[in-house]
């Protein structure tokens, strides 16, 4: 599969803290590339070097082949929104385009009502983006990283601020740009039930290190079932479960996740022998974001 | 390079603090000089005021003095709208579609550049024009005027440049302000003092009481003197260099700037900082 991006043993530090500790990441063509990890994983400064907006202390990136210097001119094909969205605060939405057609190097002005139609914000007139509400502001931040027609599109956080229905209008926006115009997308998000709904790439950063990269039905594949229980006492639970052989997820004194495939009456008998009493029982699907705890090494016993 | 400076221009142009200034100053210097004017016709008639006006030039004073404050309110808006630029991320727009750094700070440059022309500009038009319709000519005549305005020009074009590099060292919006208001004032207070060091007489001229009763002439070395040689030269060259020191000899009658020797160390201290600008931009780290 041919790759938009990638960089290899990428570092980045602040003065003494390093941010990027030999990053190596790949963002395949036409994907939709998440990219996931607590605050100060690295995932805005790798977003900010992609973007040029910083330069690596070490390692290689590599925008559309190009390397070095011509990075510069790869980074044509690209528009971003980092952080928060960039526009003048006293200008509206659609000069504000006209701007940055104008950076562009773009005259032909036709497609900004077409823009700002495409985000919503066809209605805003004169008003000043300044007074523009968090979830306009944001979609105003996307139509600007599209004056370009980029072929690479990233968004940092991108559903930061937006309401329940902002929400669903800025996936469905993704998921038309990957779809019809083939854009490839790397979003960095929090909000990893969302991120779960359209990314067709993951990217696991912890401290300024690629943990872990999965395609999506991989991913999917790799989730496991889950049993929520709740027993009298998880600490037999856990004794009769090491014995099993079976993961298990202790959450309270008297509640548990346990993984894999067992029948509740095993479970019932086992724990029953062990002296615990299964007192309630649901399954529920492994999701994203537990399998991201679980990355990290949350507290499952397998 | 042309794209970014069409693109700085549209922005110019929708900009309303720009447009506030420049109003606010061209109504201000027409103002100032009809009061001067009509102030001074309370003592005589207009034949008189105006026969005094070409003797003295105290309008055309107060013209180069308002267009000092022009200057200075350009550090206020330069760093203003360029801390925009960092601060609304404006600038990252530039930089993430592929713009070069340097292209991208000269373009930012140039338009510092024109602001502040387009202020001199907003002091100078209409301040000539209520000169040419109460006085009718300039007391140094029009061409070392056209001469001295263009020397103003020039030091606002380094100023300019100046206030690109601190655009450029301070991303924070109102720290840059301050700090470039500040250097600014500290520019112009520093070219006055030194000024005042260079401009010092080697001796004074003190006095001596006889036994007869009369008063003798005596000179006495000046301490604040300092002689010809090397460091007079080379305090002389930075007092030429700083465009704050020129920028009060430009407003000082007493002063005779030389407008073509002060304009060339104009591009020199451009040239200076716009260098160590763009080689500062194409290293740093943006948020």
């Amino acid at each position: 599969m041919e790759n938009v991006f990638l960089a290899r043993n990428l570092t980045k530090s602040y003065g003494r803290a390093k941010v990027l500790s030999g990053l190596d990441i790949t963002v395949p063509k036409g994907s939709i590339y998440g990219l996931v990890g607590r605050n100060g994983a690295g995932k805005t400064t790798l977003i900010r070097l992609i973007c040029g907006l910083q330069l690596p202390d070490g390692g290689e990136l590599e925008l559309y082949g190009q390397t070095g210097r011509d990075l510069t001119r790869a980074r044509r094909r690209v528009g971003a929104v980092v952080e928060s969205p960039a526009f003048y605060g006293d200008m509206s939405a659609a000069d504000n385009l006209k701007h940055q057609f104008l950076v562009l190097g773009l005259p032909d002005q036709d497609r900004v009502p077409e823009l700002l139609k495409l985000v919503g914000l066809e209605n805003t007139g004169k008003k000043r983006a300044r007074s523009f509400s968090l979830g306009m502001k944001q979609r105003l931040g996307i139509a600007m990283a599209l004056a370009g027609d980029p072929d690479f599109l990233i968004l940092d956080e991108p559903a930061n601020g937006l309401d329940p229905e902002g929400i669903v209008e800025i996936r469905e926006l993704i998921l038309k740009l990957n779809r019809e115009n083939g854009v490839t997308v790397l979003v960095s998000s929090h909000i990893l039930d969302e991120l779960a709904r359209i990314a067709t790439h993951y990217g696991f950063l912890e401290g300024g290190r690629l943990i872990r990269e999965i395609d999506a039905k991989s991913l999917e594949s790799s989730l496991r079932r889950r049993l929520h229980v709740t027993v009298t006492d998880t600490a037999k639970m856990a004794a009769a479960l090491d014995g099993l052989g079976l993961a298990y997820t202790v959450l309270s004194d008297r509640e548990a996740d346990v993984y894999g495939d067992t029948s509740v009456t095993d479970l019932t008998l086992t724990l029953r022998a062990a002296g615990c009493d299964l007192l309630t029982v649901s399954e529920k699907n492994e999701t994203l974001e537990s399998y991201y705890i679980d990355l990290l090494g949350g507290e499952r016993h397998d | 390079m042309t794209e970014l400076l069409r693109a700085g221009l549209y922005r110019l142009r929708h900009s309303t603090a720009f447009w506030l200034v420049l109003l606010a100053l061209a109504l201000f210097t027409a103002g100032r000089l009809s009061w001067t004017w009509f102030s001074s016709l309370r003592f005589g008639p207009a034949e008189t005021v105006r026969e005094v006006e070409l003797e003295n030039g105290y309008m055309e004073d107060t013209l180069f003095t308002t267009a000092a404050w022009a200057v200075l309110l350009s550090s206020a808006l330069c760093a203003w709208e360029l801390g925009a630029e960092y601060q609304d991320g404006a600038l990252r727009n530039k930089l993430i579609v592929g713009r070069k750094r340097r292209n991208v700070y000269l373009a930012s440059l140039l338009l510092t550049v024109l602001t502040c022309a387009a202020l001199c500009l907003a002091v100078f038009l209409p301040g000539s024009l209520v000169l040419l319709l109460t006085v009718g000519d300039f007391t140094m005549g029009w061409e070392r005027a056209l001469l001295r305005i263009a020397g103003m020009i020039a030091i606002s074009a380094a100023f300019a440049s100046l206030f690109t590099l601190l655009g450029v060292l301070i991303p924070h919006r109102a720290a840059a302000a301050i700090v470039t208001i500040g250097l600014t004032l500290a520019l112009v207070l520093g070219g006055e003092v030194l000024a005042d060091r260079l401009d010092q007489k080697p001796f004074f001229n003190t006095y001596e009481v006889t036994a007869d009763g009369e008063l003798v002439p005596t000179p006495r070395p000046n301490p604040r003197y300092i002689p010809e040689g090397p460091l007079k030269d080379v305090l002389t060259f930075l007092s030429d260099l700083n465009p704050g020191g020129q920028l009060d000899r430009y407003t000082r009658d007493s002063a005779a700037p030389d407008p073509p020797r002060l304009m060339s160390c104009d591009v020199l201290f451009f040239v200076l900082t716009s260098v160590a600008g763009v080689l500062i931009f194409r290293r740093k780290d943006l948020k």
